[in-house]
């Protein structure tokens, strides 16, 4: 019987070398969310630009266990209420974890989704303490920024900056919260202004402030390409005040965005940039985009890090990432180890540094 | 039955399978070409797309430096950066700046009037080296939309225009090739600058600063296609081209090569169903024609086997196809012709018996083996045998050689002999030996054996009688021989009697003995000769040497007396003489010595030396020497004229034996007779 279809069957080898096509290798899919366009859309493409990087050497590397990873992107378009449809999505598309969120207010809304579809999130941005302490999913490899307001009040009471304006993007309520929270019971807060766009911020009304009942200084929470603006308007309007700004406004784009009207701002940050020129992710950024890592380009690599340890220890399994990710306790990051809690919240250094001759210049550890 | 259809059915499927993967090795080359064509052709049609885009685009831009450029009027700058922004709907905004990077005035609308820019590489720049800048593409502080940055340098600052990039994009969206094709512009490091998908900046998930063949391309080149396969496996045809100024901008027009190969789909699927249709109908054709071959070439094998086993008689009809029918003629021809020549090749076979079979000589046909072929009647007649009785080689060995040493003699000779004949080497000489007859008599044989074909062919001469004739001639030759032994010995002692005689007849008178005494000599000379005939194996002839030193001694011993005796130095070969010429050659000696022992020496003559010498010249004649160191012949002696009978019998016997003379005087006396043998 089988001698007779011999033929038959050779044939269809036959046709079957014509028209095959080999099937590619299994891959580990990455969702990677952050916002790639709108008013918030910095620190995310920085991100996007490292994560890249990153995958890339680590798949030139031989990936994990021979498997390659393989970035999911979803843009957010600064719209947080994106954030649970862009979860569902990347389950959908079979995403082993999520590199996410790059804000507080986005990770916040993400989180029930996370909860329900059970994919854990490694977050290198969001600093919010609305986050801290939490038995779920989400992982963040940067410090909750609870502690930068008590450092920043500590040095307005040494310098004697008593009374604050208080100037903070809105659609960032958490993060802005855990700065105004922390401020409160330390200086006073004149006023607080929030915006939702720029072009709202009445720069008269805060020249009248500056008069009456006057302020000594003013705390900025906003991106850095805000609070550099934000600064130029106040130099402009006349209002020349020490400047306070929060982490998120800690890279470049402040001074470049905000000129001589940043010189002297402090800021209290978890990121040494000049320690991490030599770092051989950073090199490879600077020859690839032209221009040195942020913050936003480091911290990624932490959380990347962190979550190829997990897959590693996980042996490639999504299934049993989350219990290895809360059982890494410390981790090499970019700049030196970094300790995690149990709720997958992580301790790393503070800085308080200074913009000086327009480059920011690290005064000490503020931990 | 069943192994016949294995074989034809495998048969067929073979060359259906040759022919199947010839056809697709065809079929895969050819879609080599055409996708090579394909892809040629959509890297033309792209490239010319990406190079017209970023001409356009170097266009947009150089004309909106030089809108910029005008701000360099002092005069111009107040009203200018409104009249610009007027006039060039694509700047969002136009300032210009003093050379601390302050701006000094900006557009209407434009927020940024007093903005210190000293930090923005958009003033730094221009404002450092004189030259036109266009800046990364970037999210303005106040729209928060993709703007990039013109800056030109003009006295005392910089001229600034933003420009919004949703223009780009919007111009890139309307072009009519842009349907099927991805068109993007980036900057120097891949970042997007526009695209006419209009997505938001940055909001693409490749990054062409990522990409290998981004940062591997020629920039020198300014233009250029490649293939790619993205990271999520897709495979696209990009082709880019650079803009001209100080944007450093590239246009990427990307086509997936689903869409530019995508004929190469159909032809695929034709081609495999060509193929399909190939198997389908030609497989059971090849079958069919295989069967029609095989039925006939195993008619024309069967044929041929008969006529390998000698059935040249067999018929062969054929009905198959036209190349194997003459092919079946031709066998059968080749049948009928060998058929012909093996009856021919009996028939000379048959001859060939019947010649050696009625040879007059006795002859033997041998296979290699030994085994006997053929024994002809001459052999039967001389010997007796018939083939019937020795056939076989021990029969042969046995009664032909009943003798076992004398057997195994002639088996070893006979074995050395034909191993010869079989290695080719030239034919050996006859060979003798004894073979018993039938009747139980020896005859002697000389025979000679040749190797032909696988056989060899022995030839008998029956020497028997001859060598009995042989054998009688020699007896008689024997008896002869004694007889003239005898009559020399005879003649000798005759001549002795006479020498004798004159002895006795000579007695007692001194005179008389002196003249008998040389004849007597002469005579013992002759007698010596008859001596030494009768004491030779060879009775014509003698040993010149032994006759010649007889001699010499002889007449020494006659004529030396006392202490006066000559030395003798003799030299003679050995020269075999006949009678006529022996006898002469000895009384010629005789005279010569004769006269040397009686004349030549006083009796105070210190060294007497006499030297006979004889050999053969170069030319064979016998040259005979005679010399001596005495006195020698008188001055006036001349021995042509002389008339003595010693030197008469010299010159007539040297003329007997048609030999020369000739005489040496100084030292004494030499002669030189030279004569044939």
């Amino acid at each position: 019987m089988m001698r007779r279809f011999a033929p038959a069957r050779l044939a269809a080898l036959l046709l079957a070398v014509l028209t095959v096509s080999c099937a590619p290798r299994g891959e580990i899919t990455i969702g990677f969310v952050a916002s790639l366009s709108g008013m918030d859309y910095m620190l995310g493409t920085e991100g996007r630009d490292a994560a890249f990087l990153f995958v890339d050497r680590l798949n030139e590397e031989g990936g994990i266990g021979g498997r390659k990873l393989r970035l999911e992107l979803r843009d957010l378009a600064s719209d947080d209420s994106r954030a649970p449809d862009a979860v569902r999505d990347l389950k959908a598309a079979g995403a082993a974890a999520i590199l996410g969120f790059f804000s507080s207010s986005s990770a916040l809304q993400a989180l029930p989704v996370l909860e329900e579809t059970g994919i854990p999130a490694v977050s290198p941005t969001s600093t919010s303490a609305e986050l801290s302490g939490k038995d779920d999913p989400f992982f963040r490899t940067i410090m909750t920024s609870a502690r930068d307001p008590a450092v920043l009040a500590r040095r307005m009471r040494e310098s004697r900056h008593s009374r604050v304006l208080f100037l903070a993007a809105a659609y960032n309520r958490p993060y802005y919260e855990t700065y105004r929270s922390g401020l409160v019971p330390e200086v006073a807060l004149v006023d607080t202004v929030l915006y939702n766009r720029l072009e709202e911020i009445d720069y008269g009304r805060l020249e009248a402030l500056a008069r009456d009942p006057g302020f000594d200084a003013v705390m900025i929470v906003a991106s850095s390409l805000d609070s550099g603006t934000i600064a130029q308007n106040l130099v402009r309007q006349g209002i020349r005040k020490p400047l306070y700004l929060s982490g998120w406004a800690g890279n470049e784009d402040v001074i470049t965005y905000g000129g001589k009207a940043v010189e002297g701002a402090v800021l209290v940050h978890q990121v040494d940039l000049d320690r991490a020129s030599t770092y051989p992710l950073s090199v490879l950024y600077k020859k690839t985009f032209g221009v040195s890592p942020g913050y936003g380009a480091l911290e990624t690599w932490d959380s990347l890090i962190f979550l190829t340890e997990g897959l590693k220890a996980a042996r490639g399994d999504p299934g049993k990432l989350r219990s290895t990710l809360r059982g890494i306790r410390s981790f090499e990051g970019t700049l030196g180890t970094i300790r995690m809690d149990e709720f997958g919240d992580a301790f790393r250094p503070l800085y308080l540094k200074r913009i000086i001759g327009g480059r920011f210049v690290v005064l000490g550890r503020a931990d | 039955m069943r192994e016949r259809f294995r074989v034809t059915s495998f048969l067929g499927t073979l060359f259906s399978v040759i022919v199947l993967s010839s056809l697709s090795i065809m079929g895969v080359s050819l879609e080599r070409f055409v996708r090579a064509d394909l892809t040629r052709h959509a890297e033309e049609s792209n490239g010319l797309l990406a190079a017209s885009v970023a001409h356009e685009i170097s266009a947009f831009l150089d004309l909106h430096f030089m809108g910029l450029s005008l701000l360099r009027s002092r005069d111009f700058r107040p009203k200018g950066v409104d009249l610009l922004h007027e006039a060039y709907p694509a700047f969002d905004t136009v300032l210009f700046t003093d050379s601390s990077g302050r701006v000094s005035r900006a557009s209407m609308g434009s927020g940024d009037a007093g903005f210190d820019f000293s930090f923005r590489e958009y003033f730094r720049i221009p404002f450092e080296t004189g030259a036109d800048f266009v800046s990364r593409p970037f999210v303005s502080g106040i729209r928060y939309t993709p703007s990039a940055v013109l800056a030109h340098p003009i006295p005392d600052g910089v001229a600034i225009g933003y420009i919004d990039l949703g223009f780009l994009g919007d111009f890139l969206s309307s072009l009519p090739s842009s349907q099927n094709r991805s068109i993007s512009v980036v900057d120097d490091r891949g970042a997007f600058v526009a695209h006419n998908s209009n997505l938001p900046l940055s909001g693409r998930e490749d990054i062409a600063g990522l990409e290998p063949w981004f940062r591997e391309r020629d920039i020198q080149a300014g233009s250029g296609s490649t293939l790619v396969t993205r990271r999520e496996g897709s495979e696209e045809l990009l082709s880019w081209a650079s803009t001209s100024g100080p944007s450093g901008w590239t246009v990427i027009v990307s086509e997936p090569s689903a869409r530019v190969f995508a004929s190469l789909l159909a032809f695929r699927i034709s081609l495999v169903l060509v193929l399909v249709a190939y198997a389908v109908l030609s497989l059971p054709l090849i079958l069919g024609s295989v069967r029609l071959v095989r039925r006939d070439l195993a008619a024309l094998a069967r044929f041929s086997q008969d006529i390998a086993e000698g059935r040249t008689e067999a018929v062969l009809t054929f009905k198959g196809f036209r190349d194997f029918s003459l092919l079946a003629s031709n066998l059968v021809r080749m049948g009928r012709a060998i058929g012909e020549r093996e009856t021919r090749l009996r028939e000379n076979e048959r001859r060939l018996l019947e010649t050696l079979d009625f040879m007059p000589v006795p002859v033997i046909l041998l296979a290699r083996d030994q085994r006997m072929e053929l024994m002809n009647r001459a052999f039967s007649s001389v010997f007796g045998w018939a083939r019937e009785d020795i056939d076989t080689a021990e029969k042969w060995w046995s009664s032909v050689y009943p003798d076992p040493r004398y057997r195994e003699e002639v088996r070893t000779f006979w074995q050395e002999y034909i191993d010869r004949l079989g290695r080719g080497e030239r034919t050996e000489a006859p060979f003798r030996g004894r073979l018993r007859c039938k009747d139980g008599s020896c005859r002697s044989v000389v025979g000679q054996a040749a190797l032909i074909a696988e056989g060899f062919v022995v030839t008998y001469v029956d020497m028997t009688e001859s060598e009995q004739a042989a054998e009688r001639t020699a007896a008689s030759l024997r008896e002869k021989e004694i007889l003239l032994k005898e009559i020399h010995h005879r003649v000798k002692n005759n001549l002795q009697v006479v020498t004798s005689l004159l002895s006795l007849q000579a007695s007692g008178d001194p005179e008389q003995v002196r003249l008998f005494s040389d004849s007597i000599n002469r005579i013992q000379v002759m007698a010596g000769i008859h001596e030494l005939l009768y004491r030779s194996r060879d009775l014509a002839h003698i040993d010149l040497a032994e006759y010649g030193e007889t001699i010499v001694h002889w007449l020494a011993s006659t004529y030396s007396v006392g202490s006066s005796a000559p030395e003798l130095e003799l030299r003679m070969d050995r020269i075999e003489l006949d009678i006529d010429k022996a006898v002469p050659c000895g009384l010629i000696m005789n005279e010569i010595l004769t006269n040397t022992l009686k004349y030549a020496f006083p009796p105070d003559h210190p060294a007497p030396r006499i030297r006979v010498r004889a050999a053969r010249d170069t030319e064979g004649f016998v040259v005979l020497e005679l010399s001596d160191n005495g006195t020698g012949l008188p001055p006036d002696f001349d021995p042509e004229r002389s008339s003595t009978l010693g030197f008469l019998l010299i010159r007539s016997l040297c003329q007997q034996i048609r030999g020369s003379w000739s005489l040496d005087r100084s030292g004494g006396t030499g002669w030189t007779i030279r004569f044939p043998v």
